[in-house]
């Protein structure tokens, strides 16, 4: 099995689809983020970055979550999220508390608008990917899912090796 | 306040929809009201009846509103 892939790299058809997939990669990656980027036009989403977005994603719709776990799910410092977090209180859409059991824990939640962004962005995502999947079988899906997943398994790898560098 | 007097005023005051094109039997479609328009709605309902609406599906008339709303 091994040995009959190797031969098909060999090919010039291989070859090509090689160069195509790389094309379809960092092109598809750049068209997700603009159209997602125009899909935060609308009213409730207005005059947030993508990256805004997602930290309002990462705080939860009901939670009320120390930094440091919100820094986490986004993969960021505490530093950085600090700073998002202010701006985007300054902003109207999360709120910062102190914890009741520990003073010293600053804990951040969803306002209502917060809640309105986040759950406008649920629907983007989810009206974006059944749109987008529309055109496949079942069966393609199912391939396209597994293949995928195996590919994003390799670039998480690869992202923490060079963060481990 | 009957929960469907708030979604009333609430339609009325955010979506400008008159009250009285709102009954129990209305669908959502029929009057307009899109899905963003349904977040808008949902976050104005919790904070007024200090509920937590979660994310359900297939809600699409003002009395399955009103029965979900007085379920929580």
């Amino acid at each position: 099995m091994q040995e009959e892939r190797e031969d098909d790299f060999r090919t010039d058809a291989a070859r090509k689809r090689r160069k195509d997939l790389d094309e379809l990669l960092t092109s598809t990656f750049t068209t997700i983020l603009r159209v997602e980027e125009r899909a935060l036009q609308n009213k409730l989403t207005r005059g947030l970055t993508i990256s805004e977005m997602h930290t309002i994603a990462a705080v939860g719709l009901y939670e009320s979550n120390p930094m440091n776990v919100v820094a986490a799910r986004l993969d960021v410092t505490l530093a950085t999220l600090t700073t998002a977090v202010a701006k985007l209180e300054r902003k109207g859409f999360v709120q910062r508390s102190r914890s009741k059991e520990d003073r010293r824990k600053v804990l951040v939640s969803l306002t209502k608008a917060g809640r309105g962004a986040f759950r406008a962005h649920r629907l983007f995502h989810r009206d974006m990917v059944e749109s987008a999947l529309q055109g496949l079988t079942e069966e393609e899906e199912r391939v396209f899912a597994d293949a995928l997943g195996k590919v994003k398994r390799f670039f998480e790898e690869e992202a923490r090796k060079q963060a481990g560098a | 306040m009957a929960t469907i007097d708030t979604i009333k005023e609430v339609l009325q005051e955010n979506l400008d929809i008159d009250p009285e094109t709102v009954a129990e039997d209305s669908t959502l479609e029929s009057l307009g009201i899109d899905s963003l328009d349904m977040v808008e709605l949902i976050c104005e309902l919790e904070e007024r009846c200090d509920i937590e609406f979660g994310e359900p599906e297939g809600i699409d008339t003002i009395g399955a509103m009103v029965a979900y709303i007085d379920s929580l």
